[in-house]
C-alpha cells in the first residue's frame, strides 16, 4: 500500500474542539475501504501534517480539499521508523 | 447490549406473532474501542497482530486500523438470534459472509428480518434476512437464518433440537 505525508495548514485545527470534530468519526478518515488517513498531527507553529496510505493519492488530494487545506507540501513516503519498529512501505 | 436479567425475563416470542417482514429489535453494539477487540484475542488466543498491534496493522498489512476478528461475529450474530428465540424456542441454521471490516471507532447494529414462514410437524419456521450493518450503511455481515418458534397451544420445540425429516437433504 502507497503512502503520503502532507504538510499545510487547515483552518481552526489548532481547536481540539474542530480539529476531534474533523477527524474522530470514522467515517472522517476512512475516505474508502482502500484510503485510509492514518495519523493527522496539529503543530505548535500553526501547520497540520497528515499521513494517507491508499492504492493513488487522488482520494487523499480530495480529502484535503475537501477539508479545506491549504497543502504546502505533498510527498511519498519511503520508509517509517515507530519507536524502533522499521517499516518498508513499498 | 442486552443484560442478564433481560435475557432471565424475557417474554417469548410466539411464531403466530410473527408476520413477514417483521423486523427484529436490532441489537446496537460500540462503538467498538481497541480493548474490546483486544480481550477477545485474548479470550479466544488469537494472536494474530492484524487484531491488536496498530502499526503492524497499518504499516505492515495496509489496514485501515486494528481489525474485528472475524471470529467475534461469528459469535455475536447466533448469539443475537438465540437471544431472539429464547426461553422456548431454537435458532436452527445461519450463514453468512464477512464483508465490511470492522474498526475501532465503528457501531455495529445486528438485526433480523421474517422473509417466510411455515409450519412442519407443529413447530414453526422461520427464514430471515440477517446482517451487521455499520454506522456507515455498509452491511458487514449479510446473511439468512431459519428460526424456530412455538406455536401457541403448540407442542414444545425438542431440545436439544431435532429438524422434521422433510426439512433435513
Amino acid at each position: 500500500m502507497a503512502r503520503w505525508i502532507a504538510i499545510g495548514k487547515a483552518p481552526g485545527w489548532d481547536d481540539l474542539a474542530k480539529f476531534t470534530q474533523e477527524n474522530k468519526d470514522t467515517a472522517q478518515w476512512r475516505i474508502d475501504p482502500k484510503c485510509t488517513v492514518t495519523s493527522v498531527y496539529a503543530l505548535g507553529d500553526g501547520r497540520m501534517i497528515a499521513e494517507y496510505h491508499g492504492p493513488t493519492v487522488a482520494e487523499f488530494e480530495t480529502w484535503l480539499k475537501n477539508k479545506g487545506w491549504s497543502v504546502d507540501s505533498l510527498a511519498a513516503i519511503k520508509h517509517i521508523a515507530k519507536t524502533g519498529e522499521i517499516w518498508k512501505v513499498v | 447490549m442486552t443484560t442478564a436479567q433481560e435475557l432471565r425475563d424475557k417474554k417469548q416470542t410466539y411464531w403466530d406473532d410473527v408476520a413477514v417482514g417483521h423486523q427484529f429489535p436490532p441489537l446496537v453494539i460500540g462503538p467498538m474501542t481497541p480493548t474490546h477487540l483486544f480481550r477477545w484475542s485474548a479470550a479466544i488466543e488469537n494472536w494474530h497482530r492484524i487484531h491488536y498491534d496498530q502499526s503492524f496493522a497499518i504499516y505492515h498489512e495496509g489496514l485501515p486500523n486494528i481489525l474485528g476478528q472475524g471470529s467475534w461475529k461469528q459469535s455475536i450474530l447466533p448469539r443475537y438470534l438465540k437471544d431472539l428465540c429464547l426461553p422456548d424456542g431454537w435458532p436452527w441454521k445461519v450463514t453468512f459472509q464477512h464483508r465490511a471490516m470492522i474498526v475501532p471507532g465503528d457501531t455495529i447494529t445486528v438485526w433480523a428480518t421474517v422473509t417466510k414462514k411455515y409450519e412442519e410437524e407443529g413447530l414453526g419456521f422461520l427464514e430471515c434476512d440477517v446482517g451487521m450493518r455499520l454506522q456507515y450503511d455498509a452491511e458487514s455481515c449479510p446473511g439468512r437464518a431459519t428460526l424456530v418458534l412455538p406455536i401457541k397451544g403448540g407442542k414444545p420445540i425438542p431440545y436439544p433440537f431435532v429438524p422434521p425429516k422433510k426439512l433435513v437433504s
